[in-house]
């Protein structure tokens, strides 16, 4: 079972994503903080991260770019989650190391599927 | 501003009617001093020829008076001194004594029947004489030297044979039986004119005893003829009654000397002098015009000679007791007083065209003096027009320029004053707008903080609500009975809609903000229709709505996501809006602009409601209003993104019933410089 890394503050929408993932069978792991993504991205060594952007204390782009800092982990797909796309955040998102990104509202049906689509380009 | 040029000259309308006036009245008064001259001249004319006529009348009767009285005398003088008329030299003592006395008559003289004569002269040297013939009948007829008693002394010379019934003024006495003047005839001896006086002497038995006789010498008429001025070319001459001259003024002489050195009596009209030949001739032209003086006064005329000009002449006739009548002649040429007239009248417009000419440089002169302070002025002027404040000139003048220019340099102190208070009170008021300004923009970007924040944190429970209803409506949680399942697919459609009303408020209020970014990307428009199409594609399945696509493959630079968005929302209301029928989508290239239209066979809209249809928060009156999901600010948004954001224009057209057309115009390629 694929193990996934969500970065989430907000328990709602962190529960959400948990139902999507688990019912499409991944093993979700999730944190609530920047820092604390960071030490279970290196502890548990998932298959990829889903990251929402807005996080108290480091945001998940700060998150992001430390995570690539870190040797052993530069090659793990990290998905943003961001709120209705502001404009320019795109480029920021991808120049921060995320390899794409979902937009709020998540929608639950769908949101697997996203992931997915994003992680076969990149495979690609 | 454009300094103003005059297009006609206060110089030229100052003066040029003044020196027209001036011309006009000169002009005017030379004719009238030329006409005053003409008529002075013309009336003094006539009286200068008058009077002298008058004159010389007035001469030659007592001229002709004293002879008639002499003879008397002389006949007198005779009888009382018992003198036998048959005694020449007791004749000759008297008739001596009698020529003595009378210095105007030259010879006085008695004959007989026997045609003898005595007589006693006075030569042109004053010398008396008595010229006898001998036994005081005809004969050889001597002149002796006289006594102071008249006796006679010795011979002085003895002449030609005399008969005196042969001369005429004999024969014509004892004729007429009167006395009797002869005409006028030149002398024996002297070339001169003269006229005899004859008076008979009847005896008792009525037999002519002898005449008297007597010579006037008519130079001494000449002489004062000659002294009678009539100007320089007036001329006064006498004519007898066969028309030879008998005395004239001005060097005239009645008698010439012929080329064979014959002495001949003069006609007036072979006078050497032109005003007499000048009269001569028109009277000889005119006969009737002497013929009127014979029998009544003075005449006078005024003729146009053709040399000479006006010509005034006066005429009189003359009878002369027991003669013919002369005619006394004046004439004075109007060229004698008219050349002084004339002479003033030239002077007169010489001196006119000087004062012209003088007035004209005046004018000009003070003119220009008066204009150069006013260029002055004029400029300074339209330098204070052109918002500078010189210095105004002439101020320190006294007259009527310096009060204008004082009152400029008021004005202009006043405006500078006005102005200054002007710019002042502006800049104050700028201040204070962009103080307000500043304070808007603060509370604008206030209100943009509010609206992202407050739509963030409306989205996130909205994102809960529609993500756990999409969840459970899906029924990963259990099955659910059919209540149910309606009530959570109304939950999920109306937080959907909320979220739609969220963002349409954000993307507006961006808009509205000036915060949009503009992002541009190279793309092929086909492919944003068809994106828009895949949008729609589901709810046109569902209203089995038919497709129609006529898009060309054209690559733009402009906002993709923004064109896109335009365009899905044209679209999706294109099927909102209609339940059967068709949705055709076109798209073409014209010049810099590509031009995308929806049109649909949907429900349409009534012209009146067309102004109301890109209002914010306004949806029409409609059957399928209350079916319809719409947040109010589709089309407000589409408008704001097309024409603020793409620069471009939308339109619309609607029959109702039948469909809409929406089709929106945007450059091709838009710059990135030009932020919204």
């Amino acid at each position: 079972m694929k193990k996934v890394l969500v970065i989430e503050d907000n328990k709602d929408n962190l529960k959400l994503i948990t139902y999507a993932l688990k019912r499409s069978g991944y093993e979700v792991v999730a944190a609530e903080t920047g820092e604390e993504g960071i030490e279970l991205a290196l502890r548990e060594r998932p298959a990829f991260i889903v990251m929402d952007i807005a996080l108290p204390g480091i945001d998940g782009l700060e998150t992001t770019r430390r995570i690539r800092a870190s040797d052993i982990n530069d090659t793990i797909p990290v998905i943003a989650i961001t709120s209705h796309a502001m404009q320019g955040d795109r480029e920021r998102i991808v120049a921060a190391g995320c390899n794409g990104y979902l937009e709020k509202p998540i929608d639950p049906l769908t949101v697997v599927a996203t992931i997915q689509d994003i992680l076969k380009v990149e495979k690609e | 501003m454009k300094p103003v040029k005059s297009t006609s000259s206060l110089r030229n309308s100052l003066v040029i009617p003044g020196a027209a006036i001036m011309l006009v009245l000169s002009l005017g008064l030379i004719g009238v001093g030329y006409w005053a001259g003409n008529t002075i001249v013309n009336t003094m004319s006539e009286h200068l020829i008058r009077h002298m006529t008058t004159s010389i009348r007035d001469h030659v009767d007592i001229m002709m008076d004293v002879p008639s009285r002499m003879l008397t005398r002389v006949r007198n003088a005779v009888r009382q001194h018992n003198i036998a008329l048959t005694d020449s030299h007791a004749l000759a003592r008297e008739l001596y004594a009698m020529l003595r006395d009378e210095p105007d008559v030259d010879w006085l003289y008695f004959a007989n029947e026997a045609g003898g004569i005595v007589s006693a002269g006075r030569l042109e040297n004053g010398t008396h004489v008595i010229l006898m013939t001998d036994k005081f009948q005809a004969g050889v007829i001597r002149e002796y030297n006289t006594t102071f008693e008249g006796r006679i002394t010795t011979l002085r010379k003895s002449g030609e044979y005399f008969d005196s019934r042969r001369k005429d003024w004999y024969k014509t006495a004892k004729e007429t039986r009167s006395s009797v003047w002869t005409k006028a005839y030149i002398g024996a001896v002297e070339p001169i004119l003269g006229i005899t006086l004859s008076a008979p002497v009847i005896g008792n038995g009525g037999e002519l005893v002898g005449v008297y006789g007597l010579d006037l010498i008519l130079t001494r008429l000449s002489d004062f003829m000659g002294h009678q001025r009539l100007g320089n070319t007036g001329r006064a001459f006498i004519v007898d009654g066969d028309g030879y001259l008998i005395a004239s003024s001005g060097g005239v002489l009645p008698v010439a000397v012929d080329a064979k050195g014959l002495q001949q009596r003069l006609r007036p009209i072979d006078a050497r002098d032109p005003v007499v030949r000048a009269v001569a001739r028109h009277v000889s032209q005119y006969p009737e015009i002497v013929e009127g003086p014979r029998k009544a006064d003075m005449q006078s005329f005024v003729f146009e000679d053709a040399g000479l000009g006006r010509i005034a002449v006066a005429v009189e006739s003359f009878q002369i007791p027991h003669g013919s009548s002369w005619l006394i002649v004046s004439a004075l040429p109007a060229s004698n007083f008219l050349g002084g007239v004339y002479k003033a009248g030239y002077l007169s417009l010489g001196l006119v065209v000087l004062l012209v000419l003088g007035s004209l440089a005046v004018g000009f002169l003070t003119v220009a003096r008066v204009l150069r302070p006013l260029y002055a002025l004029t400029g300074a002027s339209h330098a204070i027009a052109d918002g500078g404040w010189p210095d105004v000139p002439e101020t320190h003048r006294n007259d009527e320029i310096g009060v204008l220019s004082r009152a400029i340099d008021d004005m202009t102190r006043s405006l500078r004053t006005a102005h200054a208070e002007l710019e002042q009170r502006v800049a104050v008021r700028t201040r204070e707008l962009s103080e307000a300004n500043a304070r808007l923009k603060e509370l604008d970007h206030l209100k943009s903080l509010f609206i992202a924040s407050m739509s963030h944190e409306l989205r996130t429970p909205l994102n809960s609500v529609i993500g756990f209803s999409s969840i459970l409506l899906n029924e990963w949680m259990g099955p659910l009975n059919t209540d149910q399942k309606e009530n959570l697919d109304i939950i999920l459609r109306s937080g959907k809609h909320l979220l739609a009303l969220i963002n349409d408020v954000i993307d507006v209020s961006r808009i509205e903000a000036g915060k949009t970014e503009t992002i541009i990307e190279d793309f092929d428009v086909y492919d944003v229709i068809a994106e828009a199409i895949t949008g729609v594609e589901k709810d046109m399945r569902e209203k089995r709505l038919e497709l129609k696509i006529d898009a060309v493959h054209a690559q733009m630079g402009t906002d993709r996501r923004r064109l896109f968005q335009c365009v899905l929302n044209l679209m999706s209301n294109a099927v909102k809006f209609t339940e059967r029928g068709s949705l055709s989508v076109h798209a073409a290239l014209d010049g810099d602009f590509i031009e995308i239209s929806v049109t649909d066979t949907g429900i349409g809209m009534k012209e009146e409601d067309l102004p109301q249809l890109f209002k914010p928060f306004v949806r029409l009156e409609s059957p399928l209003r209350s079916k319809v999901a719409g947040t109010g600010l589709g089309l407000y948004l589409t408008r704001k993104l097309v024409t603020e954001v793409l620069r471009g224009t939308i339109v619309s057209m609607s029959s109702y019933g039948e469909g809409s057309t929406f089709a929106i115009r945007v450059p091709v390629r838009i710059c990135n410089e030009v932020k919204i």
